[in-house]
């Protein structure tokens, strides 16, 4: 398969919001990220805007992204979705560059990105700008004022749409005010096993925070990772939505960590049965489907995390988690792995990962 | 008030709706607001604008719209045509149910006021922005002249065509004025927008001569 010359450099590197270091966030909190929603004053949103407008839209964002200096012409990625493949465009998805609606729409479409992946802006995604940060760990308040300063440069080279009473206007009613989003990926494997999750979930719902699956809007639980973030943007300041949704978030982990106790301590050995059955599926299965590859990853991160394997460490487990969603697996093994079977593939890349990623001793 | 569908209990839910351009207004009970996907109340997170008004068009559907007091809105100026479609970018009520709620363009948050004002108030925390504000004014100016000018373009048209040569003459000095007044404000903006681009120039040149 012939692959473009940036999503190969792409792939190259590890994601960015997945930390390799065991002390980031207990494990528990996995990424954070924060993003803006922006348009320029005088421009139909790109919902109702024709091709040639949106590449005029795009062309007066790359270069106020670049004046900016926010993201230096030979330093960052500027990828047109309408010149990939469909696995091209997946390996965006999966690396949370770009959104599944972002794809789907590529025509006109620029996706901006910092070489570290940390900052991007889809432009002409449901809005013409959508700047976002993203990091490993829970660091919300950091995010806020990297994400603002970058939003404030953009400024100085864009005018934004905004209205006295509905501050940034966007396409959706949903986004107007602050035009943002933040929030936090978290692995709830505890909460899931000790079936505390749907009561929690619903006192999160009763919070006004939303609940929504690995790849934000509109997507499934994978592997008991849960997106939670802040669903009002309109009457209250980004300040107020960061600290209400990071308050949360500290009890979410409080409450993960319960439950892993109470896992280990009254079903000790129901909870390593999970961990060793999910090595052995990963380790000896010939046809894994991405659902039980994920299930099966989320128990080894569990075990990795209460470190009951001194023979796997969190960075091997890191880089399953991209290399077998169907776009990186695409592009990764082709030269080992002659079948045209996904699954087989995937089943190939986790034998492969879990021989080499195995420490000694 | 009773309600419009059941005609036995107070109606407590109040919605608006533009049908071949006049106002169409429901009124229901709560009971009746249920039953059909109407109840969203403030303390109901992630209610989403479009099903509120794809539920309140098969509201109406259901009932049949002769059921329904239907009435010209008074509160509109006269003259301007209170029609479904934004006059910038031509977006209409059925755009916005097909569209998932999203919105044409900016002037559609001027155009669809009314109609969005009270959703907005359901799904959001409050109604007016108290976030940070951008670099450019906080207004909606360039949209609201653009606006304005083709709602007066439009009375302008049809005093010309009626003959009534004395109201096309008011008309048109307003857009003169409305011009006049746009473009001052435009001289002012831009200065100050090019002060603010002066300022990032000077801070870009700084990380500059930092770097070296």
């Amino acid at each position: 398969m012939d692959i473009s010359p940036q999503i190969s450099k792409l792939i190259q590197n590890p994601v960015c919001f997945l930390s390799d270091s065991p002390a980031a966030g207990d494990g528990i909190a996995i990424s954070s990220r924060i993003r803006l929603a922006r348009n320029i004053e005088g421009y139909p949103f790109p919902g109702n805007a024709p091709e040639a407008l949106k590449k005029e839209i795009a062309s007066l964002v790359r270069s106020a992204a670049v004046k900016s200096r926010m993201f230096p012409a030979r330093s960052s990625y500027f990828i047109f979705p309408e010149e990939l493949s469909e696995s091209e465009l997946a390996i965006l998805v999966e690396r949370r560059l770009a959104s599944t609606g972002f794809v789907k729409n590529p025509q006109g479409a620029l996706l901006i990105a910092s070489r570290d992946e940390k900052s991007s802006i889809m432009v002409n995604e449901e809005d013409q700008l959508r700047i976002q940060c993203m990091t490993p760990g829970f660091d919300l308040d950091s995010l806020w004022e990297k994400i603002s300063g970058i939003d404030d440069k953009l400024n100085t080279y864009l005018e934004y749409a905004c209205d006295e009473k509905y501050g940034f206007l966007t396409s959706c009613p949903s986004n107007i005010g602050t035009g943002l989003r933040a929030s936090v990926m978290l692995h709830l494997p505890g909460l899931v096993a000790t079936g505390l999750i749907n009561p929690t979930l619903e006192g999160i719902n009763q919070l006004h925070l939303a609940v929504r699956g690995l790849r934000g809007e509109g997507s499934k639980n994978h592997g008991n990772f849960f997106q939670i973030s802040n669903q009002y943007t309109l009457g209250i300041t980004e300040k107020e939505a960061i600290s209400a949704l990071a308050a949360a978030i500290v009890k979410l982990i409080d409450g993960e960590k319960q439950a892993r106790e109470r896992l280990f301590e009254s079903n000790r050995n129901m909870l390593f049965d999970k961990v060793g059955r999910a090595y052995g599926t990963l380790k000896y299965s010939y046809h894994l489907p991405l659902d039980e590859a994920f299930y099966a990853l989320s128990c080894i991160r569990l075990g990795v995390d209460m470190g009951m394997f001194n023979a796997i460490d969190i960075a091997t487990v890191n880089r399953m988690q991209i290399a077998l969603q169907p776009g990186h697996l695409g592009c990764q093994i082709e030269n080992f792995c002659t079948s045209d079977d996904c699954d087989e593939r995937r089943a190939f890349l986790c034998r492969t990962l879990l021989k080499s990623g195995i420490k000694k001793g | 008030m009773l309600c419009d569908i059941c005609k036995k209990n107070e109606a407590t839910i109040h919605i608006k709706e533009m049908h071949d351009n006049k106002w169409t207004s429901i009124n229901l009970c709560a009971e009746c607001a249920k039953k059909n996907n109407l109840d969203a109340s403030p303390d109901t997170p992630g209610v989403d604008i479009t099903q509120m008004l794809i539920g309140l068009g098969k509201a109406l559907e259901a009932q049949g719209k002769k059921n329904i007091p239907t009435h010209q809105h008074s509160a509109k100026p006269e003259n301007l045509p209170v029609m479904s479609n934004c006059p910038i970018c031509d977006w209409s009520v059925a755009d916005i149910n097909k569209n998932h709620g999203k919105l044409g363009c900016p002037a559609c948050y001027c155009h669809f006021g009314e109609l969005l004002e009270n959703s907005i108030a359901k799904i959001q925390k409050g109604t007016s922005h108290v976030g940070k504000n951008p670099l450019n004014a906080p207004q909606n100016e360039y949209a609201r002249f653009q606006y304005t000018l083709a709602i007066l373009e439009q009375t302008l048209a049809k005093h010309v065509a009626g003959e009534q040569y004395t109201e096309a003459a008011k008309v048109r000095d307003a857009i003169a004025g409305l011009k006049e007044s746009f473009a001052a404000s435009q001289r002012e903006k831009e200065e100050s927008f090019r002060q603010a681009v002066i300022e990032g120039r000077k801070h870009a040149r700084r990380i500059e001569e930092e770097d070296v």
